[in-house]
Order: structure tokens, then sequence, then C-alpha cells
């Protein structure tokens, strides 16, 4: 059995209509301009913010899953509150993609990091049974910042979203 | 005095981060500064600007737009062009 991460995020992966989650260069909130690639900024707000996409779930997949948010920020204290809520859809003509809802909803809070932009890896554990190998995993990550746990009075910079499970 | 909305402290606290200072404050204690700043501002500062801005200019009384335009643009300088 071996472990394995893959990432959430693609070209349908998409920002909610509130203008606080967007996509910027990395360089814009870094400070040596030399790493530029595309972040998800998850802006300081006290609303419910988020971004959604889909994803397969890979043909090895057997259990284990666990969401992992690879993030950072300039702030150096506080925290955000991260959600997940997801749906995994099955099989060839029998399940709907369009369905309201979703399977799990899990939340936690992460600190931020002792110097400014360092890199974060947040875990978060999802149900194993709620996803199979080759399910359309439907999915949307927030930052609540209507959550008393969200304390961070910065943007929140999104690198990746990871899906990390065990093959057999 | 007013108490700042949640837009208003939300709308400040990016306009800080934005800013690129280094924040090791969580929203409350941004929250709170602000609240303060506007507390003072209020009771205090804007009588005292125009009681100076008059003295200076008496018996010429400037009109109350002109004297926030130029409290607004003085700010601005000081502390976005380091004058």
């Amino acid at each position: 059995m071996a472990t394995h991460r893959i990432s959430l995020l693609g070209p349908g992966t998409k920002p909610d209509t509130s203008g606080n989650v967007f996509q910027e260069p990395a360089s814009i909130k870094f400070t040596n301009d030399v790493w530029a690639g595309l972040v998800f900024i998850f802006n300081d707000t006290a609303t419910r913010i988020g971004l959604t996409g889909f994803c397969e779930i890979p043909v090895n997949y057997v259990g284990t899953a666990k969401l992992t948010i690879i993030w950072t920020t300039t702030a150096t204290s506080g925290d955000v509150e991260w959600d997940f809520d997801y749906r995994a859809i099955t099989g060839n003509d029998t399940e709907s993609l369009d369905q309201t809802g979703n399977i799990e909803s899990v939340n936690s809070n992460d600190t931020a990091p002792g110097a400014a932009n360092r890199r974060l890896e947040f875990q978060i554990n999802l149900t194993s049974a709620n996803l199979a190998a080759n399910d359309t995993l439907e999915f949307t990550l927030f930052r609540d910042g209507t959550d008393a746990g969200d304390t961070m009075a910065a943007a929140a910079i999104l690198v990746d979203v990871l899906l990390e499970y065990a093959d057999a | 005095m007013a108490v700042l909305t949640s837009d208003q402290l939300t709308h400040l606290r990016q306009q800080v981060a934005s800013d690129g200072v280094a924040i090791a404050y969580t929203k409350a204690n941004l929250n709170d500064a602000a609240q303060a700043i506007e507390n003072y501002f209020e009771t205090t500062a804007r009588v005292a600007l125009n009681t100076a801005i008059n003295a200076a200019t008496t018996p010429v009384v400037l009109a109350a737009p002109v004297k926030a335009a130029l409290v607004k643009h003085y700010l601005r300088q000081k502390f976005e062009r380091g004058g």
C-alpha cells in the first residue's frame, strides 16, 4: 500500500462571485518577485467565500482519504477557518452530476505561519467510504469568515488543494 | 462617533493588508484599533482640526468640503508619499 496525492485544482476550478476569491500571480503578495505562478487569494472577510470545481478520483483509490491544503499568508498571527463541502458521483448513466447538497462537509482551522509566506500544509480527514475509484468529485473549498475561528487579518494565499489517499 | 460596520472594518483590514505591512495581529486587534481611530477622530480630531484651520485662515472661513479635501489629501501625502 502506498500513499498518493493528486491536485483537485484544474481548468474547471472557479471562484465564487463574491470578488474576494480570485487568482493572481504569487509575486503580488510575495516580496522577492521571483516565483510568480498563479495562486488563489481568499481575502479576509466577514463572510464565507469559496472556490469550486471537479476532479476525478484515481483508478487506484482505496481509502484513507485526506484533504491537504497547501497555503500561506503574509500575516503571522491568527487562524483561517477552512471548510470543505463535497459530493462524489459514480457510475455511467446512473447518477446526476447536478444534485443539491453535499455528502459531507468538514472544517477545521489552521494557524498563520511563524514568518510571512512560509509553506503551510494542513490536513482534514474525509470519510473514505464516501469516495470510490473513478468517481467524479464535486467540491467547494471555503474560507469561513463568519466563523469565530477565522481570526487572521490578511488574505490566505492558496497554492494547491490535494487529495491524499492510499492504494491497495 | 459611529460604530464601524462589519463591511467598513473588513474594507479597512483589506486595505491595511494590501499595503504589505507585516500583520502579527488578529482581526479583532485591527477592528479595535480602527474603532479607536473613528472614536478619536469624531470626538477630538474633527473639532480640533476645524478650529486650527479657522484660526489659520481668519477672517476667511473655508467651506467644509474644502477643509475635508485638504485633510484627506494631507493624510495621503503624509502617509503615502512620506511627507
